[in-house]
């Protein structure tokens, strides 16, 4: 474990060397800005960037997110509880799932207007539906001879529900999680570029209006960094609650 | 008492029947293995004494009531051993006591007593996984006898055991039993495990199952291994190995 972490932090210095290096030999930060420009350019903006910004767009981030979580499970749960639903919507979700957001964002914007529901509803849209499909897949692996078991015990749908199909879900929903907290950064930045009038997105694409390259990434980065952290977290707190895994 | 009458069965994705005109009876206090090949419908039949499927012609009467009037008479214990990964062994055995609704104290000390009885109690807080095939066996049995239901359905619980454990608990269930006789009914295809274990051998020959055979074993209890060197007890044996056609290719 200890040795493949130091390998994942070669590979990741090394690239950063590489792209310094490249960066040097081009020598136009307006196309490719260096790692030490761009840190740079975060150091210089820090305020600006961490005070005003990043909170902007975590607003959005995590309103979606949650608005995501709360229907998504609501869904898989209705989904597993009525056949017919899942008859009709499952296919429905797929589908959707192709759509490009980017493309439609601009029409929220065109509804709600430079507010934060516009934002909102990009990150809800690239979320919701993996988290709903996930956790619904979740419930369906729920073992058969387990419920069978539990129904000779005298168990109610709710006993089912409670001590079987939630438990069975836990781990698809630790996925689901980590999987929409990059897309909801995603949807967030996109819906800032878009239009907006703050965010980590918005100031990147005002920094491409300056042909500022360190400026236009400075943000990009900050937004990894905010996934890669909290999926880092989720994956932790995962760890500690589910234990009973098999290895 | 338990008993078939007249059951005929047939799963709705099958095209054949499971079982036709079926009766058979099992005495309060017995301990009655059922024997046959794979696939005959031994776990079927205790589908249908559990609820979990229904006879389309005929009745199962428990205690003289038919049984779709009862509930939480038997007490089933599956193939697998069924264990909730996600709980510890403790929790799992107060799995039929929580859907009983069984105030938590109580529950608790239901669960330390049976994981006392079944030698498990260093083990209350454990996951199944840190388990041995055996240990989890013993907690499945443990979990069963929680329901409190006094006719037992235990489904091959020993057949993915090796040799060994499997032998300790054949000889440790029959202690159980002959402390708290309870009904047992245990499927198995193992011959002389059905020998050494019950009080009658039913055997399952033909399909659609339209009669069990039934073997008295007139071995005394308490049980001893040695018992099964009986030449009569050797001669059943090489009997029932023969007409369920094994040593034949
Ligand atoms: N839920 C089900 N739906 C449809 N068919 C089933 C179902 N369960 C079992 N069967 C079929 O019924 C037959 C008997 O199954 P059953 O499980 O009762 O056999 P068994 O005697 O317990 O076998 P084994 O010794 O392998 O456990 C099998 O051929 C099986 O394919
Ligand atoms: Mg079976």
């Amino acid at each position: 474990m200890k040795n493949k972490n130091w390998l994942s932090v070669a590979v990741v210095v090394g690239i950063l060397l590489l792209w310094q290096g490249v960066a040097m030999i081009i020598n136009a930060h307006y196309i490719l800005p260096s790692p030490i420009q761009i840190v740079k350019k975060i150091w210089e903006l820090k305020e600006n960037l961490f005070l005003v910004q990043m909170p902007a767009t975590l607003k959005v981030t995590v309103i979606g997110l949650a608005i995501s979580i709360v229907l998504g499970l609501g869904l898989a749960v209705w989904m597993d509880e009525c056949p017919a639903l899942e008859k009709a919507l499952y296919p429905v979700i797929v589908a959707t799932q192709t759509i490009p957001t980017t493309a439609i964002a601009p029409l929220f914007v065109l509804w709600f207007g430079y507010s934060i529901w516009s934002k909102v509803l990009v990150t809800v849209l690239m979320t919701f539906f993996p988290i709903a499909i996930t956790v619904f897949d979740g419930f369906k692996s729920t073992k058969r001879e387990m419920e069978e078991l539990l129904t000779t015990y005298g168990a109610s749908k709710r006993d089912l529900f409670w001590k079987l199909k939630l438990p069975t879900a836990l781990p698809s929903f630790f996925s689901a999680i980590k999987m929409a907290i990059p897309l909801s950064v995603i949807g967030a930045a996109i819906a800032e570029w878009l239009g907006a009038q703050e965010g980590l997105g918005y100031f990147s694409k005002r920094m491409m209006t300056q042909l500022d390259g360190a400026g236009v990434f400075a943000p990009i980065v900050i937004l990894s960094a905010i996934a890669m952290l909290t999926v880092f977290i989720i994956t932790k707190i995962e760890e500690k609650w589910i234990t009973w895994r098999k290895d | 008492m338990l008993e078939f009458q007249n059951v005929t069965f047939q799963y709705a994705e099958d095209d054949y029947q499971m079982m036709k005109d079926l009766s058979f009876q099992v005495e309060e206090g017995a301990f009655v293995s059922i024997i046959g090949a794979s696939g005959c419908g031994k776990s079927t039949i205790f589908r249908l004494i559990n609820g979990l499927e229904q006879p389309q012609s005929g009745q199962i009467f428990y205690d003289g009531k038919p049984i779709s009037s009862l509930s939480h008479f038997s007490a089933y214990m599956p193939q697998k051993d069924l264990l909730f990964p996600w709980r510890t062994v403790g929790q799992n055995l107060a799995l039929p006591l929580e859907i009983g609704r069984v105030p938590k104290a109580e529950q608790q000390q239901k669960v330390r007593a049976m994981l006392k009885e079944v030698g498990l109690s260093d083990y209350e807080n454990r996951y199944p996984k840190e388990l041995s095939g055996g240990m989890r066996q013993r907690a499945a049995f443990a979990r069963t006898l929680l329901t409190g239901s006094r006719l037992l359905l235990l489904d091959e619980p020993f057949s993915a055991l090796d040799s060994l454990t499997k032998i300790a608990l054949q000889q440790w269930l029959l202690q159980e039993w002959e402390k708290y006789r309870q009904t047992v009914l245990f499927v198995t295809h193992d011959v002389e495990e059905a020998i050494f274990l019950s009080d009658r051998v039913l055997v399952v020959y033909d399909r659609p199952i339209t009669h069990l055979e039934a073997y008295p074993i007139p071995l005394p209890h308490p049980r001893n291994r040695e018992d099964l060197k009986r030449p009569d007890m050797q001669e059943l044996k090489e009997k029932l190995i023969k007409e369920l056609g094994g040593g034949s290719l």
